[in-house]
């Protein structure tokens, strides 16, 4: 026969009266509260007990609902946990989360790559070093958002093909948290570089245009090919218009240059409108 | 009556339904009507089975023909966005995020089929892994599971949201034959009052669980009508003999000693009750494009058979 636990530790004892009492009446820890919630769901005389003690139906109610979400509660990963924390909707870091690239290991390698460009860029003697910055901060941010996309990096894609919520939805979604990472990381390597100010965001730019191009793109083909065909651009681009002359050896950071690339950012994004379909039609083909 | 006439009516129809990978032709204008209940597919690797059942997914559009699922046409923007919401798939290797729990999954799934309420996703996740007998794993990651809890797993997620469609590629595949008894019985019970298409190798599957069948081989239709019209198609065409039998189309040594031969059988061989089994060989090996009625579609009709 159990025993009242006076303690109210011990799994195998029932609860004692005043704890119930308590629990019933005002306020408890958050640790007290969980430990009763805990040992009533799976104690049937222990609940037995302490229903007659709770105020009214309401709050019953209202703690079976608690522990009935507790039970059943999802398990969430660092990044999932922090997204709650900003405001994120549960469903939409939910749909972030079933990505295995969303993980720490990617931005861990991330943030390395840009850590080791800033060095470069303030630790070589060559004036054209912060250029592997410019060149590899887009093109990590273009990366990012493909390997969360596109059906060839995640494992489950065939769920999110047949299911009514259409591919483009959580396309965009999981392009857009991982575009604000990307930002993110990015602006914290760009204070490092040995530039003055407005040179500093002359990644900005750059990395959205690559992220439209490379979406519109996966419209109608597979990631894989388009991060391809859009990186080789990238690199043509930037071996076509090195030049020693200009800051960090490239025309990118240019205003007329700038400009170009945000109008070609604009098309990416009209591109990606229009043929938005084609993430919901496609599925598996 | 009257369920009998909403069974009887049409829940699937493809009309002349074509679909090319490259310059291999993966369905051949293939014509079907399915009512509601359990239909397996049947047909060897490469007969064009999961193209089909991808194409009525939703997750793969045809190039050619027409279909109408659920009274809704897949081919356009909001007849396929009405239809995923109406319909479950179980993918031949359904990729499963190995770092969630079997919960996580599932909530992720009643995600994506739109159940945004919390609770409502909750009480729809306990729901379907109660059907396939995973409470008790529910916690478990997937990664820790064997494959026939990850078949579960994949069934479970299929049938999030009660889908009036419930479309199963192989969902036996690989599972001993315990868990292939489990199955059959979640799925009978799947059945009632639903459409089911269910693809197989298995044709104990078909015999156990579905009220139709069709046979698939490089792209058409071969056969649809019961099963037992499937094995009547071999009637006459299987006996038994103390030897391999020469002119046999397949033969092989039974349990107790002797040979079951199909083809054409000698004068006063020993003649044996044909399986659904005998039929579909027969059917696939027998007369070379088992094209009877000389339409040039191959495909064989219960009336055929008879």
């Amino acid at each position: 026969m159990r025993t009242y636990d006076e303690t109210a530790g011990d799994p195998g004892r029932h609860l004692n009266t005043g704890l119930l009492q308590a629990y019933a009446t005002r306020p408890l820890s958050p640790e007290s509260r969980d430990l009763v919630e805990a040992h009533v769901d799976r104690c049937a005389e222990c609940r037995a007990r302490l229903s007659p003690l709770l105020a009214d139906e309401a709050e019953l109610s209202s703690l079976w609902e608690r522990i009935d979400l507790a039970t059943d509660e999802p398990t969430r990963s660092q990044l999932e946990r922090c997204a709650l924390r900003l405001g994120v909707p549960e469903d939409a870091a939910r749909l972030c989360a079933a990505m295995p690239a969303l993980r720490w290991s990617w931005w861990g390698g991330a943030a390395l790559l840009v850590l080791l460009t800033v060095a470069a860029a303030r630790w070589s003697e060559s004036a054209s070093a912060p250029l592997l910055f410019f060149a590899l901060v887009p093109a990590l941010s273009a990366i990012g958002v493909v390997a969360v996309t596109g059906r060839r990096f995640d494992p489950a894609y065939v769920w999110l093909a047949v299911s009514p919520l259409g591919g483009f939805r959580v396309v965009l979604l999981r392009a857009a948290a991982v575009q604000v990472l990307s930002l993110v990381l990015s602006a914290a390597g760009a204070v490092g570089l040995p530039l003055p100010f407005p040179y500093t965001l002359g990644w900005l730019v750059p990395s959205l245009m690559l992220t439209a191009v490379c979406l519109a793109l996966s419209s109608r083909m597979d990631a894989l090919p388009a991060i391809t065909l859009t990186l080789a651009a990238w690199a043509g681009w930037l071996v076509a218009t090195y030049n020693t002359a200009l800051p960090a050896a490239t025309r990118l950071l240019l205003p007329g240059t700038q400009l170009g690339m945000a109008a070609v950012t604009l098309l990416g994004v009209g591109a990606l409108i229009v043929l938005r379909d084609g993430f919901d039609r496609r599925g598996l083909a | 009556m009257e369920s009998e006439e909403r069974s009887a009516a049409q829940q699937v129809g493809l009309d002349r339904v074509g679909v090319r990978y490259g310059r291999r032709t993966a369905l051949r204008e293939v014509s079907l009507s399915l009512g509601r209940g359990v239909t397996g597919l049947l047909g060897p690797n490469g007969a064009g089975k999961t193209t089909l059942l991808r194409t009525l997914a939703t997750a793969s559009t045809p190039d050619t023909g027409t279909l109408s699922v659920l009274g809704l046409d897949p081919l356009t923007p909001t007849g396929r966005q009405a239809l995923r919401r109406r319909l479950g798939y179980l993918p031949q290797n359904p990729g499963l995020p190995s770092h969630f729990t079997a919960y996580d999954f599932i909530d992720y799934v009643g995600i994506l089929k739109e159940i945004s309420d919390r609770q409502a996703r909750r009480t729809e996740a306990r729901r379907v892994l109660a059907e396939v007998g995973l409470t008790a794993d529910r916690g478990r990651r997937i990664r820790k599971l064997s494959g026939g809890m990850r078949q579960r797993v994949g069934l479970a997620a299929a049938i999030v949201g009660d889908p009036e469609l419930l479309i199963l590629d192989e969902p036996t595949v690989g599972l001993d034959p315990e868990q292939r008894l489990r199955f059959r019985e979640l799925i009978a019970g799947l059945g009632e009052g639903r459409t089911v298409l269910l693809s197989t190798h298995q044709t104990e599957d078909v015999a156990a669980l579905c009220h139709k069948v069709v046979v698939l081989d490089h792209g058409t239709v071969r056969f649809q009508g019961t099963p037992a019209e499937l094995a009547l198609l071999a009637r006459g065409r299987v006996w038994s003999s103390g030897e391999r039998a020469p002119g046999a189309l397949a033969a092989w040594r039974t349990g107790v000693g002797t040979f079951r031969n199909i083809g054409v059988p000698p004068t006063g061989a020993s003649l044996v009750e044909p399986t659904i089994e005998d039929g579909y060989l027969l059917l696939l090996d027998g007369d070379g494009d088992g094209d009877r009625n000389g339409d040039g579609d191959g495909d064989r009709t219960p009336a055929d058979a008879a």
